[in-house]
Order: structure tokens, then sequence, then C-alpha cells
């Protein structure tokens, strides 16, 4: 008995030592990243991942913008966004991912604001290139927030993790993001190491178009033209309809028009492609959804679109998909080659959309179209038709014959045509306060008001309780 | 009955206890043991009655014993035989007669870290025997034990082979963690999927808190023990046991024919363009057209055999065998294989020291053709179904036709079925060990001290691979494999104190350390060249995936404590208490702490019911204990960043970030059970009834706590839920005739009722949300005051004046919104049960096998996939073509076929689950060997058999056992989602003892 006891403490003598259940997991956890500088990029690299995903950037977002354009219908489960008439469940709960989707980019970026101060081994221009790119990034998250869903919670690096949190009014979320992207502009990278990470030139651009959203006219166009002067981008010539490919196609790494992009290759690829193509194609290697068409009769923009501008034929295909004879099919992203989804990149800022905001601004400012903001549109027409932008040609515009408005409707005439399947006409339409008047136009249909905001998502006021599901909800849902 | 197993530590301590020799005047007594048939008894006991000595029957049943002088009595006794005294007169010859003990009183069964006689149990432990197990030729073991025993629910996911099967022992506890039992095998946690049933001795179910508990930690869900064949001393034993079945689809679907096809899409393309599409030539050279199911589904051939060496001498006992199962599935190109090989070694190596080994190695193959799932014909089965009757697998080339482009209305998710069995492979193959040795010290009579170590490793590999033949593929291949190893270390001690031959006590006491790492590597990449490669070149590929690899380990420490108490045979305790000590949580709940206790009494005991002749026995048990779930894995309490990629310029970039889950301040689950159990046996023993009444409550149950999404997180988890389980079991077996003919009949019942208590801040969680081709919503919903994961949704009012479906307005509100949805049915059964009965007359035996549930509901996204989705030129049930709404039909089953019929997930596709099913008939014949002048054959049966030959079911499509979404911890239960079907086959087979 004795020997028993002996051997029981032994065996207990031995375990004893709970060090054994700590867990020493072969990976790193918050606490004790964010130390170095490589650690710190690798965090910043994360924010850019959720927006990217196929439901967000990767396609859906676009394919959502896309389906309320007025060139152009969704179809199958995109018909309804298609009526006008606020979202159906399907659509609902696809606003809601992107809602998700933005604000995870936002909370990697809370992560980077938040910790990366701390870090011991980086100095102090490093730290706030790095810094700096995560503020643009979270900039570029809530803009799209705010001009999709208005007020909205305003989540920063003290609040992360505060369960209830009310919205935020819009006002004070752009005032957020315009500070965001001041120090984001001031202290972000001139030149970018690898295409598709942003650079202060991306956070000017950014900038601009938040200024042209307040109607700050004149901080717009001084913010456009620093880009400018940089003299960084310029717009790249074409002969034919085919020369496009060199802006858009798959193979392309980057281009001068690149102010900044959601790059996407082989193993990581969009599904733009999918959602505009039919398999029966032959620019996507026998797969797509077809989900968008429009009519190269029925439909207004795409009938009254010269065809002498190549970005006509380069936009569009005949394929009959049996609504009716005179259906076609976009293909700005194309992917012949083809393995899993396509290797097309998606613009969120390319120059000719940045000489645009130039134009705009400038024409706003001068209360009527000067020189420098025709030459700008100009130059992007130009290009368009297969002219050397840079020179004067006939398919000039004639300053003469603009006023303020209606050189304001040729520009944003322009840049549908320039930036068709980029994602833009809808919170440009919105902006300008056109979304009605142009859809009536359009198809004769009167846009509902529900239709102008999206649903907060169920998925946030049920477990926000600083969100009221009934006096908190956008109008109409 | 070969119940030796079951007594093995009873043996053991026979066979050791008869090498103690006692100093005393001894005299020699002789004889034989045999059956009542004159069969001699090799390996039965011989004791003197109250001592330790004895010896076992040789190989013809001969036993040669000193006894000291005066003794009394001496007990015979054999596994499966009624124990028997026989006073010492002056003979010195003693020829015993064993009767057959059919009802095993004194059988023993393995518990916990132990084993224990039936008689002495005071938890819910039920048995079911090696033999019944491989009635119905299945995969797994869990699929065996379907009806087999009360309160154990077995589902199976899909009718492919191999499939997962899920279980439940007195249903669902847990909403985020594993609601699987524990299995243990040999002692030790264990992988049951490497064994072939047939490697089975038996299989005990530890069901209530006195059972359970200690396992402490893992015995929330219940604990299945199983046991592996041994060999016991006398005539080496040979086995051979073969089968093979032919399975077949127990029904095809009633589908729309070519011409019916065509005329369908005329009506949709009229009400939905203005204008048909096929011309009415067209549709009459229409005939009946392709049916898929026939390209899919195939007879299928089962083949099984296994080999048993079993025997030993007094100081070794041996059991040696190998199995092999194949399966080939009912779905072309689907297999499940499994070779098994088995060793027990069981060694005195002195009268103090005992050595036992115990291995397991075991080689699996599946290939899979994953088949559920998807809409508009994006998954295997859904394809079969929906494939447009009208046209044909390969094209005029004979390339295979791509399915979305055959009409301009064909879905464009619709993959070619025929291509896909053909071109894509999906193999998973594992190699898999357990091996123990043990090392048992008895110092003194009483005591013993074991100490064990046990091995599991499991390498597995999975071969993915599509061909360039594949339409759309340019090859892809993806190769992942793993690594798990589990160590284990059992310290036992074990102590019987008996105090006046009145109160006995055995105290069981140790110390656990388990730990298990897990280790991975996948990589994939597409592109290839060639074919020929299949998965073995990955490097040629012209798009290849990083890499990727990952590692984890947890922890498990335990002490454990049993006290049994005995007095008089009559009043019977049990106390048990562990403590767990695992890696998974924080800091400071790292440790949890689960006891039991439990009494009996034996009221037959008692004298004054001895004149109840009627009544063999009767037992009345009380348990009380708490145990718990493990419900995490490892590292879930720490913010662990994990790595993904981003595309920047054309290469892959690293990123570190947060999950969606935020990381929460975890301890265990505790389900606290108590039991309240009768066991009656009447008519000596003919006719055996048990009882058993549960209250099971978890707390603290893992909660998945829903996050506002602009916090970025999805959720996090909290020890917050309460769940409720609360049922009653019944068993009841009899020996309905005991003449010349043999008539056994048995059933179990077993009934649950589930309830959520609470949930975190009264929250709904709702089950996963399906985006089916015309419906995109959960269907299962968890809600205080519910059961766990029934259905929610729409109520359906008939049709609208375009016929189109209406719903209730429940919160009159004046329109449709997800206010009105309710509850809409429950896929948790009112109860389940199984029926068994065996009839032998001479040398036949004919045995039937009933099983089923009842009350259950099935939500069927495959007939609300089939039925109404109208749009995309899917094929369809021939009756919906018949009974659809016309201005002149409103009164039909199927809406308006148009694709603007938008239906809500609602009641409509909510179907009775309910079967019975006849799962196994068989006749059996037992050649009469001797008369037949076979003598090298001990024994020899020819038997065949029917498996599902009958299932009676209200439910409209393949079959009602099924549970698409299935899983240990999922709440997306009761779900038909294009489910591999179950089959039904004819079996033939031989079962041979040399």
């Amino acid at each position: 008995m004795k020997k028993l006891l002996i051997l029981l403490s032994i065996l207990i003598g031995i375990t004893a030592c709970s060090d054994i259940l700590e867990e020493e997991p072969k990976a790193v956890a918050i606490e004790n990243f964010y130390n170095s500088a490589s650690e710190i990029e690798s965090a910043v690299l994360s924010i850019y991942s959720p927006i990217s995903n196929n439901n967000t950037f990767g396609a859906m977002y676009i394919a959502q913008m896309e389906a309320q354009s007025d060139y152009g219908y969704g179809r199958g489960s995109y018909a309804p966004v298609s009526e006008f008439q606020g979202l159906d469940a399907t659509n609902i709960g696809r606003v809601a991912d992107f809602w998700s989707s933005f604000y995870r980019s936002i909370r990697n970026a809370n992560l980077v604001i938040k910790n990366a101060p701390d870090a011991i081994d980086v100095n102090e221009s490093t730290l706030n290139e790095l810094i700096g790119e995560a503020k643009f990034l979270r900039a570029l998250c809530y803009f799209h927030l705010v001009r999709n869903w208005g007020d909205i919670p305003l989540r920063n690096e003290s609040n992360m993790l505060e369960l209830e949190l009310a919205r935020t009014p819009a006002s004070e979320i752009y005032s957020f993001i315009i500070q965001d992207l001041e120090f984001a502009e001031n202290h972000m990278v001139e030149s970018e190491s690898v295409p598709g990470r942003a650079t202060k030139w991306a956070a000017k651009t950014l900038l601009t178009e938040v200024y042209l959203q307040l109607e700050r006219w004149q901080d717009a166009r001084n913010k456009a033209l620093e880009v400018i002067n940089s003299n960084k981008y310029e717009l790249i010539s074409v002969d034919n309809s085919d020369d496009f490919y060199k802006i858009f196609g798959p193979d392309i790494i980057t281009s001068k028009e690149e102010i900044f992009y959601i790059k996407y290759n082989s193993t990581q690829s969009s599904n733009l492609a999918y959602f505009i193509h039919h398999p029966g194609s032959p620019y996507f290697n026998g797969a797509g959804w077809y989900a968008h068409y429009t009519d190269s009769v029925n439909n207004k923009q795409i009938k009254d679109w010269d065809y002498n501008d190549l970005r006509k034929s380069f936009n569009l295909y005949y394929y009959d998909i049996s609504i009716s004879p005179t259906t076609v099919l976009f293909k700005k992203y194309i992917d012949p080659e083809r393995v899993n989804a396509g290797r097309n990149d998606y613009p969120i800022y390319r120059y000719p959309e940045l000489l645009l905001f130039y134009a705009e601004a400038e024409c706003r400012m001068n209360n009527g179209p000067t020189a420098e903001a025709m030459e700008k549109l100009n130059m992007v027409h130009r290009r368009g038709y297969g002219k050397n932008p840079y020179a004067n040609s006939n398919v000039d515009y004639d300053i003469n014959n603009y006023n303020m408005e209606s050189f304001i409707d040729l520009i944003f005439q322009e840049k549908m045509y320039e930036t068709i399947w980029e994602g833009k006409r809808w919170l440009d339409l919105k902006r300008i306060g056109k979304v009605k008047e142009t859809i009536m136009e359009a198809y004769g249909i009167n846009v509902a008001d529900k239709h102008l905001w999206w649903p907060i998502p169920e998925n946030e006021f049920e477990y926000n309780d600083a969100i009221d599901p009934e006096k908190d909800q956008n109008f109409g849902y | 009955m070969k119940k030796w197993l079951k007594k093995i530590s009873v043996f053991q301590l026979l066979v050791f206890l008869s090498c103690w020799t006692v100093l005393a005047q001894e005299i020699t007594v002789s004889g034989t043991i045999t059956l009542q048939n004159g069969e001699p008894l090799p390996g039965a006991s011989v004791v003197v009655k109250g001592t330790s000595t004895g010896t076992i029957a040789d190989a013809d049943g001969n036993f040669s014993l000193n006894i000291p002088e005066g003794t009394e009595t001496l007990v015979f006794s054999f596994i499966g035989m009624k124990t028997k005294e026989v006073p010492i007169t002056s003979s010195s010859t003693y020829n015993v007669v064993l009767e057959e003990d059919v009802y095993a009183l004194e059988e023993v069964v393995a518990v916990g870290y132990g084993t224990m006689k039936k008689s002495d149990l005071t938890g819910s432990v039920s048995s079911v025997e090696g033999d019944n197990l491989t009635e119905v030729p299945a995969t797994t073991l869990a699929q065996s034990l379907q009806g087999r025993t009360a309160g154990v629910h077995i589902l199976q996911n899909t009718g492919a082979p191999g499939a997962t099967i899920q279980v439940r022992i007195r249903g669902t506890n847990s909403i985020q963690g594993s609601n699987d039992p524990l299995w243990v095998v040999d002692g030790f946690p264990g992988d049951p999927n490497m064994l072939n049933p047939s490697d089975i001795e038996s299989i005990e179910v530890l069901k209530d808190a006195s059972a359970t508990a200690i396992y402490g930690s893992r015995g929330a869900n219940g604990v299945v023990i199983v046991t592996t064949k041994r060999g016991q001393a006398g005539k080496t034993k040979v086995d051979y046991e073969a089968s093979y079945s032919i399975q077949s689809l127990r029904e095809k679907l009633d589908l729309m024919n070519a011409k019916e096809y065509a005329t369908f899409y005329n009506i949709q393309q009229k009400n939905d363009t203005g204008e048909e599409y096929f011309s009415e030539n067209e549709i009459n050279n229409f005939g009946e057209g392709t049916d898929w199911q026939d390209l899919i589904f195939r007879p299928a051939p089962i083949s099984s055999h296994s080999l048993n060496v079993s025997g030993g001498s007094k100081k070794t006992q041996f059991s040696i065998g190998g199995s092999y199962f194949d399966q080939d599935g009912i779905i072309i190109g689907s297999n499940y294989n499994r070779a098994a090989l088995r060793a027990n070694v069981n060694h005195d190596i002195s009268n103090k020291f005992n050595i036992t080994y115990n291995a397991i190695l075991s080689k699996a193959l599946n290939s899979s053709k994953p088949s559920s799932g998807s809409n508009r014909g994006g998954s295997l089965l859904g394809a079969t179904v929906a494939a447009p009757p009208t046209t044909t697998p390969y094209d005029d080339e004979g390339t295979y036709r791509l399915l979305t482009t055959v009409y301009p209305f064909s879905s464009n998710a619709i993959i070619n079925p025929v291509a896909y069995v053909n071109e894509t492979s999906n193999n998973w193959s594992s190699n898999r060990v357990n091996a123990n040795l043990a090392f048992t010290y008895k110092p003194i009579d009483d005591l013993s001290i074991k100490i064990s170590g046990n091995v599991r490793n499991s390498d597995v590999r999975t071969d993915n691979y599509t061909t360039r033949l594949y339409p759309g593929s340019s090859g892809s291949a993806s190769v992942g494999t793993n690594n798990s190893l589990t160590l284990n270390n059992d310290n036992i001690i074990n102590y019987i104190k008996n105090i006046n031959d009145k109160h006995e006590f055995n105290f069981t006491a140790g110390f656990t350390y388990e730990q298990s790492v897990y280790k991975s590597l996948n990589g994939s990449g597409s592109g290839f060249l060639s074919d020929v490669f299949e998965t073995y070149n990955l490097g040629s590929a012209e798009n290849n995936n990083p890499p990727s690899t990952s590692f984890s380990k947890w922890v498990l420490m335990s002490y454990l404590g049993r006290i049994n108490y005995s007095y008089l045979g009559k009043y019977l305790a049990t106390v048990t208490f562990r403590s767990d000590g695992s890696s998974r949580y924080s800091a400071g709940n790292k440790w949890g702490y689960f006891p039991s206790g439990a009494i009996a009494y034996r009221v037959s005991e008692e004298d004054f019911m001895s004149d109840l002749e009627f009544l063999s026995d009767l037992k009345v048990r009380v348990s009380y204990g708490e145990s718990g779930s493990t419900a995490i894995g490892p590292y879930s309490t720490l913010s662990m960043l994990s790595t993904g990629n981003r595309v920047f310029g054309n290469e892959l970039y690293t990123y570190f970030a947060p999950s969606t889950r935020y990381p929460g301040d975890l301890k265990w689950e505790t389900t606290a059970q108590s039991d309240f159990g009768v066991d009656a046996s009447f008519l000596d023993y003919r006719i055996r009834f048990s009882l058993d009444y549960y209250i099971k409550n978890t707390r603290d149950l893992l909660n998945s706590v829903q996050m506002p999404r602009s916090s970025g997180y999805t959720n996090t988890i909290m020890n917050v839920g309460e769940i409720q389980n609360k049922g009653l079991e019944l068993q009841l077996d009899t020996r309905a005739i005991d003449k010349s003919v043999v008539w056994d009949i048995g059933a179990n019942v077993s009934f649950n009722k589930n309830r959520i208590v609470n949930l975190y801040g009264g929250q709904d969680i709702p089950g996963y949300s399906y985006y089916l081709g015309v419906v995109g919503d959960y269907v299962n919903l968890l809600r205080e005051g519910h059961p766990m994961s029934a259905f929610y949704g729409y109520e359906t009012d008939g049709f609208d004046e375009n016929g189109n479906y209406k719903y209730k307005d429940n919160d009159l509100s004046g329109d449709i919104s997800i206010d009105d949805k309710t509850f809409i049915g429950d896929p948790n059964p009112d109860f389940i049960y199984g029926i068994n009965s065996s009839i032998k007359y001479k040398n036949f035996q004919f045995k039937l096998f009933i099983q089923g549930t009842y009350g259950n509901d099935i939500y069927s996204f495959s007939l609300l996939n089939q039925t109404m989705d109208y749009g995309f030129g899917l094929n369809t049930l021939r009756e919906v073509l018949y009974d659809h709404w016309t201005p002149d039909n409103t009164n039909a089953k199927y809406p308006r076929i148009s694709r603007t019929t938008a239906p809500l997930m609602s009641d409509r596709f909510v179907y009775d689950g309910s079967y019975l099913r006849l799962k196994n008939v068989e006749l059996a014949y037992n050649i009469p060997v001797k008369r037949a002048g076979l003598s090298f054959f001990n024994n020899a049966q020819i038997y065949i058999s029917g498996q599902n030959l009958l299932t009676l079911t209200s439910y409209p499509w393949f079959d009602p056992d099924v549970n698409s979404s299935g899983g240990s911890s999922s709440i997306n239960q009761g779900i038909d989602y294009y489910t591999y079907p179950t089959a039904k086959s004819i079996t033939f087979g031989v079962k041979l003892g040399f």
C-alpha cells in the first residue's frame, strides 16, 4: 500500500505542472504582431482583401451598380434591380455583403492605425506611409458606404469593438474621410512598389471625387490638377477598338492610365467577365452568366452611341439570349484563355476619369467651360475615337457651343462612354441629382424613393442596439 | 452465443487465479464439461467456490484439478452459459452439462476504464452484439447501429458509400460544438471508421451520466465503447465469413420525357415571352428522349470478407484477423473499400504480471462523386434530374455537350452529369493505425495497477482531378495530405475490498494524458498539357495556387475515480469523479470537474419478492451527474491572425488579418443529466424489459453570438445557451416461443423532446442561408422555447389570381414580410424505433429487422428546386406538367408555369419524414456439418438477405433517411438537397468455422 502511494504521488507529481495546457500555436496573434515594417505592411495588405473579394469589387458591387444604369439591364436575379423599385430579398442580401466587406476592410485598417504606432523598430516615415495607406483605404470604404447608405456607423481605431454604435450623419462621415485623406496624401508613397498598391496620387484622386461630392469645386479642381501635374499618368493611344485591350486586357499588369486598380490574376481572379458573357461567346472560354445585357435598338443610350466611337464596338457584342434579336452583351472584360475566372483588374480610378473630374470642377468653379476644362474632355473624347489624345482633331467639341449646363451634360455623357461597366454611372447620376430624370427619360420608369438608398443590413441592426430597425432604417425598408 | 469477449476480465482473473498454489492437503478431481447437445466446452472454467483455486477445460472439454480436502462446492462457468455449482461428493469424476444463458445476467459489459457485471450496473448502458452489426452490409459502424438500440438516433447524411453518419445519443446537446458521442475503441478514444463491422465483438452504449461522467469533458454526448474480437484459451478456431450484395436505386423519379418536356417549356415560354419555342412538328418528333437517371445510376456490388483466427493457452490468448469490404456506389464511379488487419495478444508473464497488445491497421479508399446541393443543375444529382430529356450527353463530334447552351433559356449553371461522373475524380485514402500496449501488475490479490499506452496515427491523402475533357476545364488538380497523431497514456489502479461477504467495494482511480497533433499540406494547380499526370505533377500546372500547411495541437489531462459499492448484490451505488484539464480553454477556465452518482436497488433480491415466481429480476436505478463537451477547436480563445493572399502586380502577396470570428473567453459546456430506470425480467427471463426516463440540461452552451457587421467581425462565441432534452427509452426482448421453433423478438423505441431554454440575449440563431435558384433564405431556426433546428418560414395559402402562391399574412400587416414567418416544421422525430425478430427451426433461421422514425419533417430543397424553377429549361416531375395552375385548373398542385413564379421558403416543401423500413430480411441455413460428413468444419451457414426492400413513407423524393447538411455540429437538420440516394440490395453470404 505504501508503494502504491509513492507511485500515485509520482504520477501526480509528473503532471502537476500545468504548462502543458498552455497553447502554443504555430501562428501569430494580434497581441504580438505589428512590430516591424514588414509585419505592418502585411497587415496593410489585408485591408485590400475583403473589398477585393468577388462579392464586392471582384464583381458583385459593380454588377449591382450596372443593373441600375440607363444603358443596360440586369437579368435573372438582377432583373428586379433594373426595375428601380427598391431591392428584393436576394438583392438586399447582396448589398448586406457589400456592407460587411467594406467594414471588414475598415476593421483591418483600424487595427493597423491603432497598433502600428506602437511598433518599436520602424522609422517614422515608413510608419506614416503605411498608416497613410491604411487611412486611404479606410476613406475609400467609407466613401462607398456613405454614398449608398447615407448615415452609417463610424468605426475608427478607438471604438472598434463597441457593439452598440449609432449612425453618424453623412456630413461627419465626409469630414472623417477628408481627415484620413489629408493624412494619406501627405504621407503616402509617391510611386507604388508594385501595381495595385495605393499611392498619394490615388489618395488625391479620391479626395478630388470627395470634394466634388461636397461641391467644393475649387478644392476638387486643385486636387485634380496636382494629379495631372505629377505627369505620372497619360492616356494610351488606340487605333482600333481592340486596342482598348491594351488597357483592359486580361494580360495587362499595369498601364499609364492606372491611378488605382484592384488587381486580379489567374489564381485570384475576378468574376467581372463571368457576369457579362454568354458561354457561347468566344470571350470567356465557354463560361459566363450573361447576367447583364442591353439592346442596340431598344436602349436609347446604346442606340444613340456613335459607331465611330471605338468604345462602342469595344464594349458591346451581339448575342441572342432569346430576349430580342438586337440584344447586345458587354465585353470590356474578356479572358479567352480563362482558367478559373477572369484575370481582369477592376479600375477604381483611371486617368480619364480624373481628367473628367478636373473638367467638371473647373467648369463649375468658373460657372462655365474653360479652355482647360474643354481640353481635358476632348483628350478623353479623341482617344475614344482613335485619335491622338494630345492633338486637336476633327471630333473635338467646340467650347463655344457649350454653357455650363450643357458642358456638364457632355462630361457625364463622355464619362458614360468611357467608364461603362466600371460601376460609375449610378453614383454619378446620384451625385448630380439626375437619377430620376435620367431613368424616366431612358425607360419611362419612375424610380422609387426607396431605391435611392440601400437598406441597413438586418445583421447590423439586429445586433447593434444603437440602430433601431424601425426608426433608423433607410426609407422604404 | 459467443459472449466470451464480455467476460474477458473475469476470464483473465480466473486464469490468473488458477496459478496460485494452495499449500494444503489435496485431492484430484476430473471430468468433462459439455453443452446440452454433448459438444465439449473447451475453455470452460472450474473454480473451488470462494477461493481462487481453479482451472480451465482443454480442447475436448476435459479438466483435472487438485482441490484442498474439505472443499464443498465447485463452480463451473463459461461465457454465455449459466454458472453451475456442483457439491463435492466422494466421487472424483464430475461430468457437468452447462446450459445456455440466453439472458446473460452474469454477462460482463465494458464500462469506462473497466468492466462490470450487467447485474451490478447502476447506469444506463445498452449492448449490441457483433453478430447484429454485420447483418446489413455497411461501410461504417455507426450505420450498423441504426435501430439496434434505444436512445441512439442514427441518421445517414447521404446514401453514398463511406458517407458520414450523424449519431445522436439522447438528442442534441450542443449548438456550436460536436454532438457526436465519444467513440472508445479497445479502451482508448478512437476512430470507429477504421474498422469493418466484422472486426467487432460487441458495442456498449453508455447513455446516462453515471456511465458517461467518467469520461468527463467528452462524455456529454454519450460514449460508444467498441471492443474488437478477442481470443480465448482452447482449441484454435478459424472463422471465415463472406458476403456479396447487389444494390440498386430504390426508386427512380418520374420525370418528364422529351415530348412532355417540350410541351412544358412551350407553356412556360408562352407565359413568359408570349411565344412558344418548340414547333408542333418538333414536339411530335420527340419521343421518350434521354432518361439521364439511367446514365448515372447503376446496379452496384458490395463484397465483404473476414477471417478471424483465435485461440490460446492458459497463459496466452490471441485473436488475429483480417477483413475486407468493397462497396461500389449506385452512382457510377463511386466506391468505398477498406482492408483491416487486427491482432490481439494477452499473456501472463507471471502470476503478478500481464501484458496485452492490441493493434488495428486499416487502409481505406473512397472514390466519391459529390452529388448534392447547388441549384439549376449545378450538382451531379441536380443535373441528373434536371437535364433536358430532349438532348444527349454527347454532341455530334462525340464531345461532351454543354447543357448550358442547349436552349436559349437553359440554365447557366447546369453541368453535364455524364461528363461529371466520367471526367472528375475525388479520391480519399487513409492509412490508419491504432495500437495499445497495456501492462498490468497485481502486487496482491485484489489490487491491480494497469499502465497502458496507445498510439493512433492517421495518414490521409485526397486527390481531386478534373480532366481536360470536362467542359471548360484545362485540367485541374488538388492534392491534400494530413497526418494526425494521438498519444494516450492511462494509469489506472483498481482495488476490490470485500467485507464480510456483504459489503463489496470496487475502487478505480487513475490519471490519463492525451495529446493530439494535426498537420496538413495542400497544393493545387490547373492548366495541364495532358491528363496523363492526373494529380501527380502539380509542378507542370500553368497556374499553381500557393501550397498551404497547417498545424494544431491539443492536450487533455485528467484525474478520475470511481467507487462501486454493493451490499449483498441488492443495494448498489456508484460514485464517479473526473477532472479534466484542456489546452483549448482560456487561462482560468482550463479545468473542469465532472461528478456523478447513482444508486440501484435490486428489488427482486428481497426475500419478500421471492414468492413472485413470474418475476425473475427487478431493478430500479436513479442517477445524476455532469459531463462535458469540448465544443471548441484548439486556439479558439486566442486572437490569431490568419494568412491570406492578395494580388498585386501579377503576384500573390501574403497578408495577416483576424478572421471574422472574434475570440471569446471560453469554458466547457456542461450537461447535467438525471436518469430513472427500471430493468425487469419475467417468466424465467423470457421477457426482459428496460425503461429509462431522462432529463438532460446542457448549460454554458457555446453560443455563436452575432456581432454587428460594422464591427468587421461576424460573430463571437460565448458560454451562454441552455438546451434541454427529455426522453423515454423502452427496450423489450422476449423469447416468444421456446420449443422446436425458437422465436426471439425484440423492440426498442426512444422518445426525445428537445427544447432550447436560453440563447444569448434571446437572439435567434438562423441556420445556413441557402441560395436556391428561386429562393434564397434559411430554413432552420434556433429560438428559445422551440426545438433545435425547427423549420421556419412562410405559410402558403393557395394561389392568387395569377397562379402564384399566396402566403398567410400572419402579422396582419397587409403585406408579406419576414414578420409573417412562423414555425412550419420540426426535423426532430417524436420517436425512433427498431424491431428485431429471429425464428429458428431446426437448421433454418429467419430474421427480420425493421427500423424507422416517426414525426420528423423533411424540408425538401430537392423538390423545391425541381418543381418550382421554371425559367431555365430544367426537367421536372411529370406531375408538374399535368397538374399546374391554369385559369381552368385553379386547384392545382403546382403554380402557374412561369419564371416569374417566385416561391418563398414556405411550408409547401415541408414533408412528413416518418418512415418504416424493412432494413433487413434474412433466411439462413446451418449446414449440419457432422451429418454431411464435412467434419473439418465446426459450423457452416449460408444465407440470403435483402436490405431496404420495403420502405413505407409518404416522402415523394428518393429516400426519407436523409440529412443533406447533417454533421456533428450542424444546426441545418432535416434537409434534403439532392442527396445521394439510399440503395436497396440483395445479399448472399456464407459463414464458416473450422
